[in-house]
């Protein structure tokens, strides 16, 4: 009912916008709950030129529950499998609201591309390049961009220059040796939080969930939660 | 058979076994409770419960002394409902609200932030420089709430509004419902709203913020908000509700009435259970029985619409409100874990509150566990489950063993793929043969061949009808270490996995069995409450299975002595029972089972007797410090 509509609408939104680059279609005939969606590589990254396909599931709860999204294009990115092309990004997951549009997450996976979130790695081999070698990392990037999304209409301007990406990538580096355990350990941030929350010191969550050889915890498991509040108490 | 397998030789010969019934004594002196909220940042002045003092005390087990005199270390505990803490979760919210002067809704949220740690709360409450803004950084609107919270509901017409969420707007025609949070006018239609809050509830949220996110609103949602959005969606439903009912209620003829409650002019009056309406429904028969027969369809069709209503009561229960509520009180117990557990049974509502314990030297669930005892208890509804771990009963077999057990399974499970299929062949015509019930005495259809579902060897062979429980290590095999520990393994795998199967296909036959006992109802006449004690035969049945499948999860980390010979025989003789107790389930002649009811209840008091045996032989092994000391090094047991 509602949902068909919506998306309806969101479809017919994308087609009217030329300008945001942004693309969203039909994945099969008559069949609103897979679809393909592309945007541009943002430009002054090495992304820039590329075209790049997002394949995206619509769950019937949606606009309630968030799409469900992955990249159809091979990318070299921190957030994103290179693999499989499974994303990780906050609001495709508990930072989903309904106001939040396909178009709007595809712009949001847009500006992931811009500035990648290395302390909440999708692809940990990826993002320990990221941070060690901003430079060999840019040009991998750039290279897979050429291999895997190469985009017909683009017209390049000449100049390959990526020093705000890779300024971007030294900078976190510092930010990310002062604070991060979590990433030390593999830790999922939104875990520790869950038992920050409830007052107990992050030093202990840490260790508990170390003993226990967990990474992450759904905020809707109780049992699991229950085990590391046991550990930390214990 | 290693040497290390000698300590366990060693321990005192308490284990004679009395297969004495029902102990009444209570030998272990009733300590007060025991305060185990050590830590100060989680104590509280007035624990959820500790009024309602009303409620019965129970115990984790049945007697405080075994029959060999080993004090079982009983847990003290008490049924509540997530109702009741949700009582004193008030008074706990109360209290903030006099401090802070601010709207109840808010100051629950900002206990929820906190996790109810409430002095760290009013601790930073204090201490920040702006309260309004640190009020504001935790989602809440300082302003106070106006008496009349309901006109956050709007009615619309101006056809420029349009929801943000299912992108529909209002015409002069039809107009549409909005609802917005007092402190933010971000507009959602009312049914988005509504189903945007329920998809949160379902996720376990709390403290919902409000969906607009342009800049991202973190304005959090209060229970007086929730309680106007929940109202207004119980109007809607019930509204929805009746229209429904009332086209179901007009399609039933009168004929079909008639037929259901098999109202003949001359027959007695016999009726269905299964619509559940049969007790209301015979009082009234039988207060009016020379009634005329439309006149009970008329009663009838008053009786319906009451219970009805009863189901409009039912599904409140489950409303947006009270689910959040639910939610609130199930998190409340995870923060408090050593003194409340939510029952792990889908959807209970049941809270079991620890009390203290039956013991001079155990002073906290560690160091319950630390002995091997496995703190059992029932919630309101009986549902069984272990107060140590929340996982469903385990006993014998210990928390830390379970642990170990499940990972070990993990690990093997990969080889031991076969052992899980519910087929075998037959070890004479090799014909495929499906287990049909819980017993594992099998006959074969083709063939009529007897044999042994776990051991495919002949029946007659085991001499004791039912025995098929012991690993005899194969002596002549020269076989490695590794692959003989393999298939002790296996062995024991096999047994645990077929109780598990056995307590499937139980169920299955149960709930045929549970059919035909409704038409036995109907057909002769026999009434529900004869025919109710096998409901409980069926209870201790199943519970019973359990523990056989986790005994041999536990005999698989005992090493062979003394002590593990006589576990064994006590578990030979539970097993015995329960494939009895199955077996005529599976055997009984529908219309003989109310002839039947004292076999059926002789069976069960003596399988209970001899699962009170069992477990009690258990305790007894590990009474003794040495053997305790020795199992729990052996495998590491923290
Ligand atoms: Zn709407
Ligand atoms: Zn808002
Ligand atoms: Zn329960
Ligand atoms: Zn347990
Ligand atoms: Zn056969
Ligand atoms: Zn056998």
């Amino acid at each position: 009912m509602s949902r068909a509509k919506r998306i309806a609408k969101e479809l017919e939104d994308v087609k009217k916008d030329q300008l945001s680059g942004v693309t969203l279609e039909m994945a099969e005939d008559d069949d609103l709950s897979h679809l393909k969606g592309t945007f541009l590589g943002p430009p002054g990254t090495p992304y820039e030129g590329g075209l790049f396909e997002v394949d995206i599931k619509i769950p019937n709860e949606y606009p309630f529950k968030p799409p469900i999204m992955k990249f159809d294009t091979r990318i070299y990115h921190p957030n994103i499998s290179s693999q499989t092309g499974a994303i990780c990004l906050d609001i495709l997951k508990d930072a989903w609201t309904p106001i939040l549009t396909l178009k709007s997450s595809l712009i949001s996976l847009q500006s992931l591309l811009q500035s990648p979130e290395p302390t909440d790695p999708q692809d940990a081999q990826v993002a320990k390049i990221y941070l060690s070698d901003p430079k060999k990392f840019a040009e991998t990037a750039a290279n897979w961009t050429k291999i895997y999304a190469p985009n017909e209409n683009y017209k390049p301007t000449g100049k390959e220059d990526y020093s705000d990406f890779t300024k971007l990538a030294e900078n976190q580096k510092i930010i990310n040796q002062d604070i991060d355990d979590c990433e030390k350990y593999g830790i999922d941030k939104n875990t520790v939080k869950i038992f920050e929350d409830m007052g107990f010191p992050r030093d202990k969550i840490i260790d508990a969930l170390r003993k226990l050889n967990l990474k992450h915890v759904r905020i809707d498991d109780d049992m699991t939660q229950q085990k590391v509040l046991d550990e930390i108490l214990s | 058979m290693t040497d290390d397998d000698e300590y366990f030789e060693d321990f005192s010969d308490n284990s004679s076994i009395e297969l004495s019934g029902v102990d009444e004594d209570v030998l272990g002196n009733e300590l007060s409770s025991v305060d185990i909220s050590d830590s100060g940042e989680y104590e509280f002045d007035d624990g959820p419960g500790n009024t309602d003092s009303s409620s019965e005390i129970l115990y984790s087990f049945y007697k405080s002394r075994t029959s060999g005199g080993i004090p079982t270390h009983r847990l003290k505990y008490r049924n509540i409902a997530l109702d009741d803490i949700q009582k004193e979760l008030e008074k706990d919210v109360k209290k903030v609200q006099n401090m802070l002067q601010l709207d109840y809704g808010k100051c629950l949220n900002l206990l929820l932030q906190y996790s109810w740690n409430e002095h760290k709360m009013l601790d930073m409450y204090m201490n920040a420089p702006n309260h309004q803004d640190y009020l504001l950084k935790n989602g809440i609107y300082e302003a106070k709430f106006p008496e009349d919270l309901s006109r956050l509901i709007s009615t619309e017409t101006d056809e420029n509004i349009l929801c943000g969420i299912c992108y529909c707007g209002p015409t002069k025609d039809e107009p549409m419902n909005f609802f917005s949070m007092y402190g933010c006018k971000h507009k959602f239609c009312t049914d988005c709203y509504i189903q945007y809050l329920k998809n949160k509830n379902e996720s376990g949220s709390m403290a919902i913020e409000c969906p607009f996110a342009d800049p991202k609103c973190h304005l959090k949602i209060t229970i007086e908000e929730l309680n106007v959005l929940s109202e207004y969606n119980n109007k809607m439903e019930e509204k929805h509700f009746y229209h429904k009912k009332q086209e179901e209620c007009n399609l039933l003829s009168e004929e079909q009435i008639k037929q259901m409650y098999k109202l003949d002019s001359d027959s007695e009056f016999e009726f269905d259970e299964q619509l559940d309406v049969e007790d209301d429904f015979n009082n009234t028969v039988k207060t009016k029985e020379k009634m005329k027969i439309d006149e009970l369809v008329y009663d009838f069709h008053t009786i319906i619409q009451q219970r009805e209503r009863e189901e409009i009561d039912k599904k409140r229960n489950r409303t947006i409100i009270s689910k959040y509520w639910y939610n609130i009180g199930s998190r409340y117990c995870t923060i408090n874990t050593k003194k409340y557990k939510h029952c792990p049974s889908p959807d209970c509502d049941n809270v079991v509150q620890f009390i203290g314990f039956d013991s001079d030297i155990v002073a906290n669930i560690e160091e319950l566990k630390r002995l091997l005892m496995i703190p059992l208890v029932r919630c309101k509804s009986n549902h069984q489950f272990c107060f140590g771990c929340n996982e469903t009963a385990h006993a014998p077999c210990p928390c830390k063993v379970v642990q170990l057990w499940k990972i070990k399974c993990e690990d093997d499970s990969e080889t031991l793929n076969w052992i899980q299929t519910n087929t075998k062949d037959c070890p004479r015509c090799h014909s495929l043969i499906e287990k049909n019930g819980g017993c594992n005495h099998m006959t074969c259809k083709s063939c009529t061949y007897n044999f042994c579902w776990i051991c495919l060897g002949d029946w007659t062979a085991h001499r004791n009808n039912y025995r098929c429980d012991k690993y005899v290590p194969n002596e002549d095999s020269d076989v490695s270490k590794v692959r003989e520990s393999l298939e002790k393994y296996m062995f024991y795998f096999n047994h645990f996995n077929n109780q598990r199967i056995s307590h499937d296909k139980d169920k299955q036959i149960l709930e045929i069995f549970e059919n035909k006992i409704k038409e036995l109802q109907i057909n002769s006449g026999v009434s529900w409450i004869e025919s109710v004690f096998y409901k409980e035969c069926v209870n201790a049945l199943l519970e019973c299975r359990e523990s056989l499948k986790w005994s041999y999860a536990f005999l698989f980390y005992i090493p062979n002595c003394r002590g593990k010979q006589l576990i064994e025989t006590a578990q030979w003789q539970l097993s015995n029972k329960v494939e009895q107790l199955s077996r005529l389930f599976e055997d009984v002649e529908i219309g003989d089972v109310i002839k039947k009811k004292p076999m059926f209840l002789t069976i069960k008091s003596s399988m209970v007797t001899a699962q009170n045996v069992f477990l009690e032989t258990c305790i007894d092994i590990f009474a003794d410090k040495h053997t305790l000391k020795d199992f729990v090094q052996r495998w590491n047991i923290k």
